[in-house]
């Protein structure tokens, strides 16, 4: 006992091995938040994520970190692609950006949307029933409620900030419309310093808000008290105090029974706590005398919250705002507190909000592991994290392992696993999500930077700024490179030409697709019932083939898309959606990859995965919580997924057969007998579901055709119909129609306007250039017509699908012509495809001689060869081979003949065709 | 009457003027005048992109033409005129089917351009995949801020070539989504590219084609005449030099329209070949005269086409001569597969019937046969690679009869007298039962009832004499 000593030199003993943490306040003595102001109160309400429309209640958002858990059961259904999605979600206007932002930043399967694309919150029926009341509070009760009073400076203070959000969160439109934010490293606030990469407590709630269920004075009490009461005698004082490692109470040395005289080393627990080990049912002593209680109490108690600071800045009116990620207790996770987790564990959550500075209460510290081993007096707020939680999965990572990815290796080769590195709860080597991708466009270059340096505090290391191309690298927007955004000044209204090529372009996606209601109506049954199948859903496979361009893939999104908004009325559980593309993968092994990421938020290299999914998906247990969700699998391409043992394939259709596993495989192929093609044990487990998507009828080309001009009466009717014949006599290929057609359009407006700049320079643009159709067609001479008609389809079809080689034959050169000739009646010689070069070469020279022609050297007729053949009129050997080199006509002799019978230039030709 | 300096300046101005268009640059002034049909397709491809840029209709456009034509020109064009109509609106990016062998390469070859151009980092290391996703995000920010992304892809084929196209489906691909305006440029040299897409690819990509015809003759010899016109509006300094100039090539282009340039057209009527006879003319100026001549024209032409094999042969020693003939006589005896050894047996077996003076060892015919085989006039017909002794090995003769012949008749150290060559040659043809041309068949009559034996013997008699011929 040492009586008389500073509070800073008090040593506490902490238990678990640890060394001693200081009781008491160490940190400098930081004024309590300033006195309540009546302009607080705003600031309060805006401590919780401001929304523009809050679909969540004020009591949700009140204690959005509780949302967590709730959150993400309806954030569920999203569709993590690792491919671009054909049609782009559409968020709805208004979506309710409450804590979705915290969702929706995380996840790596947002790659796809823009910032507007958040999850819908959907929700699900079951979540209505077992979440609390509130959730049944409609929004502008529950915004206003409170505060009658200051409704009005809410809604301003909330749109002041949705002002100040959005510019930046809009994609496309530059900094000055909305609020410039200027960013800065530290401030002082109220006498406290503070920087990035602080920890602070932050308070909680609104004043006097009695539904808080906590003591409201308490709260805002400028009085924190920052030295913790001993449980026994309820005073603090400067005595020495040691710490239970169990119940974190503080016991003055001459408190204790028997009174200790100094502080033992290693564990020590507080005789409660020892005797509730022991199992003997002892009662707390009840902590009267207490009114106050500590910040670290009440943080463990969840009255407030502590987040790490990461951006500040100064909004235009002059309040001083920070962004911080909260620091997430164990009681906040799925599993609730282990018995592994330290009394004073956190988890980095990764979260993030905004809120005023006003809020924050005062410093605390959160260390690493390997600090807190090491630190000994800081105080009472000192913290150890090691661990990131990823609240929409449910997953941990560890900490210190990310800053050991920096440079992926190429996929190719296997990411080390090092099985000792392994921790008790499921995690694996990478780094850690980067959420602040989003808000990082924001603002100036040198911020990423400290952000960067910031995590890598713990361990000295050269910080190279990220490259853009590597895994969530840093791609800022344009406009923050110095690109000017040029404005879309349409001076003019849309053309019907315009309108129509518009309309007909591939990427222009319609509503609904016409013709394929059978086949849609198929795969909506199909998804519907293994969705709903719950338990019983087992071995659902479906394959689904046909030639490219019938709208397979088309369809098959747009049934799902269709399901999604069925989910979202409640109609339908809710599932989960990947989506894979076999030519977007580097090899087919990543495919197990892309699932294992789609499902779990992580990112590991193959072989890792497919231990996790088989793993999971032979569990015999039902999976709880997020993972009962059915989840299908989109495979696009199929064919690619083939390797020499097969076995993808094999896993990706064996899974779905065993219990437990929701599992759900949709595979797009061409061929139809693909699985056939296959083993036959992969052919088994496909199963017997198949679809197939047969080649558009030219009926059918003209229903599509018709329904993407709807409105627009720019096409003649009879070329529309002229054009979905020709299409479907060979092919039957939607794009094809659909660019047979734009191209036409784009005819006709060369026809109407020719264009007029002039690329020499020497010569004046012509006056006008006739674009003369190949076809028959002739315009009328009183005036070109402005629809599009046969002529201008007849042009386009002659330009897409005519072969160049006979316009290619009739305007070669003089001696090209001879030796085609020459082949040919070697050809007819032999009546052998093929031929030598040196046989070619006499028939050359004998038609030479015959016909008066001056005769070139052989190595020139060599080279005239050899160009034939790099166009591919010829097939030729290279040119080494001189004379025994071998020839043959591309192109069957008929082809020679039509092009050179009536040359001009050589008109003795044709007696020899 | 020329002055120099004026000679100088306008053979300086006409050589950056044919020389800008193989490497991409010059300005306005010594811009190439164009073909009409090239100009059409310029017109064309301008009317394309600028589609893409302004309506943000994703198109994939193919420009199909032999080597020479101006392929690469027209695109350079093109864009350096979008660049100028829309500045900022264009971003480029260029791939080359021999530069980037692999996709892999080629994704990491797009990232690299699209970091540089946007001042972001770029890694080597980054995987498939990450430069997909990359490419894939760049394009919707482009898309985003109105940007247009052109990409250009030089040797398309080769692309297509690939095992599995994975980097030409992943654009086309790409370039469905609304979210991306890009367009792709695709230029190749066969004919037949578009039918090596594989059909998914094929179904994506438009089919639009824009093709490079070779042009008439009569555009050909408008082409060489306007590009060797000096510019008459006072930019070049003394007029009157300039006037002369041009009235004396319109005057020398008509006098060697005949032969010579009709020649070359008749050969290969690119453009690349035309400026490249053009460039050769001026080069053999004789800068004393300072005006061009015929004579000109003539060597350009001849430098144009080189005649390998009979420059080869008239470089020849007697023995290599020799070996060759024999090559032939056993080819004219039906024997198509030889080596060394038979060769000199053939040789040796002349040398006994006909006791000439050219008598040499076999290592020193080994030695003429290892520069024939040098010189690629003989190549190895097997492909097994160097494991047996270079007198094992069958060859074939790469020289044809008729240059064999001609080979013959100008070889300066050829011992026999031309006449009897023509014996030699005829009389294999003969044997090798081959209709030749007209003039040798009187010849190949006359010798027709004559005797194997009596036929050598008057050959090499005669080639007992080596002073006769020299």
């Amino acid at each position: 006992m040492a009586p008389g000593m500073v509070s800073s030199d008090v040593e506490v003993k902490r238990g678990r091995g640890r060394p001693p943490k200081v009781k008491g306040m160490l940190s400098p003595a930081i004024s309590e938040s300033a006195p309540l102001t009546p302009e607080c109160n705003p600031k309060v309400s805006t401590f919780t994520p401001p929304t523009p429309v809050c679909v969540v209640p004020y009591a949700e958002r009140v204690r959005p970190r509780r949302l967590f858990e709730g959150e993400e059961k309806r954030a569920e259904c999203v569709t993590p692609v690792k491919s671009v999605r054909s049609t782009p979600k559409k968020s709805a206007g208004g979506t309710p950006r409450t804590t979705p932002k915290k969702a929706k930043a995380k996840d790596r399967g947002f790659e796809d949307g823009e910032e507007d694309d958040v999850p819908e919150i959907r929700k699900s029926p079951r979540l209505t029933r077992s979440a609390s009341k509130c959730l049944n509070e409609t929004p502008k009760r529950g915004r206003g409620r409170p505060r009658k009073i200051l409704g009005e400076e809410v809604e301003l203070k909330n749109r002041g900030h949705r002002g100040s959000r959005n510019p930046t969160r809009r994609t496309g439109e530059s900094l000055s419309e909305g609020q410039v934010r200027r960013c800065v490293k530290k401030v002082v606030f109220e006498g406290v310093e503070y920087q990035v990469g602080d920890d602070v407590y932050v308070r909680r709630g609104a004043k006097g808000n009695a539904e808080n269920g906590v003591d409201g004075n308490a709260e805002w009490s400028d009085s924190d008290a920052e030295v913790e009461d001993c449980v026994l005698c309820g005073r603090s004082g400067e005595d020495v105090m040691i710490e239970c490692d169990e119940c974190l109470g503080g016991y003055h040395l001459h408190c204790l029974e028997p009174p200790l005289e100094e502080v033992p080393e290693g564990d020590w627990m507080c005789a409660t706590c020892a005797a509730l080990a022991r199992g003997e049912n002892v009662e707390r002593p009840s902590r009267q005398k207490r009114t106050r209680r500590t910040a670290r109490e009440r943080f463990i108690a969840q009255e407030i919250w502590a987040a790490r600071i990461e951006k500040l800045w100064r909004d235009k009116d002059g309040t001083m705002y920070f962004q911080g990620r909260w620091w997430a207790l164990p009681e906040e996770t799925a599993d609730g507190r282990q018995q592994w987790h330290g009394r004073r564990e956190l988890f980095r959550s990764n979260h993030a909000d905004e809120n005023e500075m006003d809020t924050i209460l005062r410093h605390c510290y959160v260390m690493t592991p390997d600090q807190y081993a090491k630190s000994g007096h800081e105080g009472d707020d000192v913290f150890m994290c090691g661990h990131e939680y990823d609240f929409r999965h449910q997953t941990f990572k560890r900490i210190a392992d990310e800053f050991d990815d920096v440079s992926d290796v190429d996929d190719s080769e296997d990411e080390s696993f090092d099985p000792t590195r392994k921790s008790k709860h499921h995690d694996l080597d990478q780094e850690s999500d980067d959420d602040d991708d989003d808000f990082d466009n924001e603002f100036d270059d040198e911020l990423s930077k400290p952000r960067s340096t910031s995590k890598n505090k713990s361990r000295s290391r050269p910080v190279t700024p990220k490259a853009a191309n590597v895994r969530k690298g840093h791609v800022k927007r344009i406009e923050g490179v110095g690109a000017k955004l040029i404005p879309r000044a349409r001076k003019k209204p849309l053309t019907d030409l315009e309108k129509a090529k518009a309309a007909l372009g591939l990427s222009a996606a319609p509503t609904t697709l016409p013709c394929r209601d059978r086949e849609k109506s198929e795969i909506e049954a199909f998804v519907k019932d293994a969705v709903a199948a719950g338990e019983e859903c087992l071995g659902r496979c479906l394959y689904i083939s046909g030639v490219p361009g019938t709208g397979k893939t088309a369809t098959v999104l747009e049934v799902m898309k269709g399901l999604r908004e069925k989910v979202d009325k409640g109609e339908l559980p809710p599932y989960r959606f990947v989506e894979i593309n076999g030519l977007r993968l580097p090899s087919p092994e990543h495919a197990y990859t892309v699932l294992h990421e789609a499902l779990t938020g992580q990112h590991c290299g193959w072989r890792r995965a497919v231990q996790y999914l088989d793993a999971r998906f032979s569990d015999s247990k039902p999976l709880k919580g997020v993972n009962a969700r059915p989840c299908i699998l989109l495979v696009d391409e199929l064919d690619l997924l083939v390797t020499r043992s097969q076995s993808v394939l094999y896993n990706l259709f064996d899974w779905p057969s065993r219990a437990n596993s929701r599992l759900i495989v949709i595979g797009i192929a061409n061929t139809m007998d693909l699985p056939e093609r296959m083993l036959p044990r992969i052919a088994s487990r496909l199963g017997l579901h198949r679809i197939s998507f047969g080649p558009y009828s030219h009926t059918q080309l003209q229903q599509i055709l018709a329904t993407r001009l709807e409105g627009i009466p720019a096409f003649d009717k009879q070329a529309v119909e002229f054009a979905s014949r020709k299409v479907a006599a060979v092919s039957g290929d939607a794009r094809r129609a659909l660019e047979l057609c734009r191209r036409a359009a784009e005819i006709t407006e060369l026809r109407i306007n020719p264009p007029t700049t002039s690329f020499t320079t020497t010569e004046p643009a012509p006056p006008s250039v006739a674009v003369s159709p190949q076809g028959e067609g002739t315009t009328t001479p009183q005036a070109p017509s402005q629809l599009i008609g046969m002529s201008d389809i007849e042009a386009a079809i002659s330009e897409m699908f005519q072969a160049p080689h006979i316009q290619f034959m009739k305007r070669c050169s003089m001696y090209s012509k001879i030796f085609l000739v020459a082949m040919v009646i070697e050809q007819h010689r032999t009546t052998m495809v093929e031929t030598t070069f040196e046989k070619v070469v006499t028939a050359f020279m004998r038609l030479c001689t015959t016909h008066k022609v001056t005769c070139p050297g052989e190595d020139s007729i060599l080279t005239v060869g050899c160009k034939l053949g790099a166009s591919r009129l010829l097939l030729c050997e290279p040119a080494i081979r001189h004379r025994h080199q071998k020839l043959q006509l591309n192109f069957p002799c008929d082809d020679v003949q039509f092009a050179l019978k009536d040359d001009k230039e050589l008109p003795w030709m044709s007696k020899y065709l | 009457m020329v002055c120099e300096e004026d000679v100088e300046e306008a053979l300086s101005f006409l050589r950056r003027r044919l020389c800008a268009a193989s490497w991409g640059q010059g300005g306005n002034d010594v811009a190439l005048p164009l073909l009409p049909d090239v100009e059409k397709i310029c017109r064309d491809l301008e009317a394309c992109l600028i589609g893409t840029i302004e309506n943000g209709s994703n198109n994939s456009v193919l420009l199909l033409g032999p080597r020479g034509c101006g392929k690469t020109m027209v695109t350079d064009r093109v864009l350096a005129q979008l660049q100028l109509t829309f500045p900022e609106r264009v971003s480029v990016v260029r791939l080359h089917g021999l530069l980037h062998a692999d996709d892999r390469c080629a994704l990491k070859a797009i990232s690299e351009q699209l970091c540089m151009e946007h001042h972001l980092v770029f890694s080597k290391t980054a995987a498939f995949d990450d430069n997909l996703h990359f490419l894939i995000t760049m394009l919707k920010e482009s898309a985003l801020s109105h940007k247009s992304v052109i990409f250009i892809l030089e040797e398309f084929d080769l692309f297509a070539q690939r095992p599995k196209q994975r980097l030409l489906y992943n654009l086309l691909d790409a370039m469905q989504s609304t979210l991306t305006q890009a367009a792709v440029v695709g230029l190749s040299c066969r004919l037949d590219a578009d039918e090596l897409l594989e059909k998914r690819v094929r179904s994506r990509f438009s089919n639009r084609k824009l093709l490079f015809l070779p042009p008439s003759a009569e555009v050909a010899c408008r082409l060489l005449h306007d590009v060797l016109m000096l510019p008459t509006d006072g930019s070049l300094g003394d007029s009157t030099f300039v006037t002369l100039w041009n009235e004396n090539t319109t005057k020398v282009l008509e006098a060697s329209i005949q032969d010579i340039i009709c020649h070359t057209i008749s050969l290969d009527p690119s453009p690349h070949r035309i400026l490249d006879l053009a460039l050769r003319a001026i080069c053999n100026l004789d800068q004393g005269k300072g005006l061009l001549t015929v004579a000109d024209f003539k060597a350009a032409n001849a430098s144009l086409y080189p005649q390998f094999k009979r420059e080869a042969l008239q470089g020849l020693s007697v023995l290599e001569l020799y070996l060759l003939v024999c090559m032939k006589r056993l080819e004219s005896k039906e024997q198509e597969t030889y080596n060394f050894t038979i060769v000199f047996e053939e040789y040796q077996h002349l040398q006994e019937t006909h006791k000439t003076s050219d008598h040499y060892s076999r290592e020193i015919a080994l030695r003429a046969f290892e520069h024939l085989l040098e010189r690629e006039l003989v190549v190895y017909a097997d492909f097994r690679g160097r494991s047996d002794a270079i007198e094992f090995r069958p060859v074939q003769l790469l020289v044809d009869n008729l240059e064999l012949q001609e080979g013959l008749n100008i070889n300066p150290v050829c011992p026999v007298c031309p006449p009897l060559c023509h014996c030699i040659c005829s009389f294999c043809n003969f044997m090798h039962k081959n209709v030749m041309a007209c003039d040798k068949s009187t010849l190949t009559f006359g010798l027709r009832h004559t005797t194997f034996y009596s036929i050598t013997v008057l050959v090499f008699v005669a080639s007992g004499y080596p002073s006769a011929v020299v």
